[in-house]
């Protein structure tokens, strides 16, 4: 997955698992930048009484670097806060919640938005309402409408949500987890001779009807920035680096008299997510836990990981002469200086006519935008390799095809921005899991925050 | 020995921090005695993570990694600091050591 579930601790601490992190230039406000990171992966949308939550002792935060050196420039922290109003019930609710201050609505969360900019804390907003969980038409009747009320303007032209989304990450989890499996190829995979598969098959999305809890915030791109040249494309100061963590306290004791955990000391990050799937696949699991501790200045020790990736060795050996001159270039032990750019340092200007997210020669991996680009009249999921410099990897969007886009950079599709020599083979223009954004059935919205209304437990799933 | 005297023997701050993790904070402020003995530590505490005053309060957790070294990290709040400080550790591992 993206990085659901991507190293072992994290993997037991759901509320502090950060599941997917998306920065673009809003679409419907193109001053702003919308930066959403995910948290709480594969949601059972009827998954109660006690529906899910933020932790209200995880501190969650969304960096961003405006300066190329890694470091967080500008921070916003969130912070929750839990109350039930009846101790004495065991419902989430009593009654139809109809509004974010329904007496029925027994248990629900506020929260806190600090920004941290040039070392300075300054509380935006607190006791902003998250909407309750998508429960079902008795409970959360008009549920779109309720948790449309959960967006908070805030001084400054900042916009911020927290609460439940729908999934918006697609992915096959069930074939690729199965040995690398793809469904429209597995007729091609060697299948360690158990011939299994004798045709091609569609692609299943694994998350369709799953939720997460999404942090989101609309910033105007000027707040973002700290002043070198920026508004061109070919400015370097209109590129920021963006990624999330999660932190917990040092020490926690379970307090047997009050029957609560004692969370005390300070916040130590616990998880950390930018580009997709770079824990999750390139990281080994023996670095996994130690990825996640880390801040992405630290990146160098992995580079190796990111340039030389597993999977490229994986994909000629699983699928036996489907990727010929990938085998090649792994045997040859060519350093991949395109994942590397893509992942890692952005890419140039004159590698791409038009376009550079370039960060300079620090190794972090860091979403990378520039905000001089617009957002495409005509997006393509593709992003960048599918000619719409305004996805993926400048940035992502909701909707981006974010494991075809790695799929195929990784098979070889993008070696040739670097070395024109390189011939991708036939394949690695077309490998895929064979989804589409079209496979999420909440689909997206079309403005803040961007991601689609969550399944209610009662319809899902689908009997 | 009583757990009101196994307190009372354990000295200092990080006494009543491991204490208060257990959840024995108020019995602790119960019998402090008047002049408590002082074992002052090896060095000058080392401050982690700034603690503020009111984290004194507690609850405050004592972490003993190696017992050895008589060093030990004070968790209060969002604070962290290091006390090197055999004498209170070696007094500590003798007071856990009478409820065996």
């Amino acid at each position: 997955m993206s990085s659901h579930r991507e190293a072992p601790e994290i993997s037991k601490d759901p509320v502090a698992d950060s599941t997917d992190v998306y920065a673009f230039v809003s679409p419907d406000n193109p001053s702003t930048v919308t930066l959403i990171a995910n948290y709480i992966p594969l949601e059972g949308p009827a998954g109660g009484p006690n529906f899910y939550s933020f932790g209200d002792d995880v501190l969650y935060e969304i960096h961003v670097d405006n300066d190329a050196d890694a470091e967080p420039d500008v921070t916003f922290q969130f912070r929750f806060q839990t109350t039930v109003a009846d101790p004495d019930t065991f419902l989430y609710n009593t009654g139809p919640i109809r509004s974010l201050s329904s007496p029925n609505w027994n248990s629900r969360q506020t929260y806190t938005v600090t920004r941290v900019k040039n070392g300075q804390s300054a509380v935006l907003a607190s006791g902003l309402a998250c909407p309750p969980c998508n429960i079902g038409p008795l409970s959360t009747p008009n549920y779109a409408a309720l948790a449309q009320a959960a967006v908070h303007d805030l001084p400054g032209g900042i916009k911020v949500f927290a609460g439940q989304r729908a999934e918006g990450f697609y992915v096959d989890l069930g074939a690729v987890f199965d040995l690398a499996d793809l469904r429209p190829f597995e007729n091609l995979h060697a299948q360690y001779g158990m011939n299994v598969f004798a045709v091609a098959a569609p692609g299943v999305n694994a998350t369709a009807q799953l939720n997460v809890h999404s942090i989101a915030i609309q910033v105007p791109i000027g707040q973002l920035l700290w002043g070198s040249p920026h508004g061109k494309v070919t400015d370097q100061g209109s590129v920021i680096g963006v990624w999330t963590t999660a932190s917990r306290q040092t020490a926690s004791v379970w307090d047997a008299q009050q029957r609560a955990n004692c969370s005390t000391g300070p916040f130590h990050q616990v998880s950390r997510l930018a580009n997709p799937l770079v824990n999750e696949v390139l990281i080994p699991l023996g670095s996994k836990d130690l990825w996640n501790t880390l801040p992405p200045s630290a990146d160098k020790q992995f580079a190796d990981r990111v340039t030389q990736p597993e999977l490229a060795g994986l994909l000629p050996a699983l699928y036996p002469g489907v990727f010929p001159n990938l085998a090649k270039l792994v045997a040859a032990g060519t350093a991949r200086a395109d994942l590397e750019a893509i992942l890692l340092t952005g890419i140039p200007s004159g590698i791409v006519t038009g376009f550079q997210n370039y960060t300079g020669p620090v190794l972090a991996d860091m979403l990378r935008l520039n905000t001089a680009i617009p957002p495409s009249a005509k997006p393509n999921a593709l992003g960048l390799i599918g000619g719409d410099a305004a996805g993926f990897p400048n940035g992502r969007r909701v909707f981006d095809d974010v494991v075809t886009v790695e799929l195929r950079a990784i098979a070889g599709v993008t070696v040739p921005l670097v070395d024109k020599s390189f011939t991708p083979d036939g394949a690695a223009s077309l490998v895929t899991d064979g989804l589409t954004a079209a496979s999420v059935p909440s689909g997206y919205l079309d403005k803040f925050p961007y991601l689609g209304v969550p399944y209610s437990g009662f319809e899902t799933p689908k009997s | 020995m009583s757990r009101r005297s196994l307190l009372r023997g354990a000295a200092g701050a990080g006494a009543v921090g491991l204490a208060a993790a257990a959840g024995a904070g108020a019995v602790v402020a119960a019998t402090r005695p008047a002049s408590q003995p002082s074992l002052p530590p090896a060095a000058k505490p080392v401050t982690v993570a700034p603690m503020p005053q009111a984290a004194m309060a507690g609850p405050l957790v004592v972490y003993l990694r190696d017992t050895t070294t008589g060093e030990f990290d004070v968790f209060g709040d969002t604070g962290q600091v290091r006390v090197r400080n055999p004498q209170l550790v070696a007094q500590l591992l003798k007071n856990v050591q009478l409820a065996w």
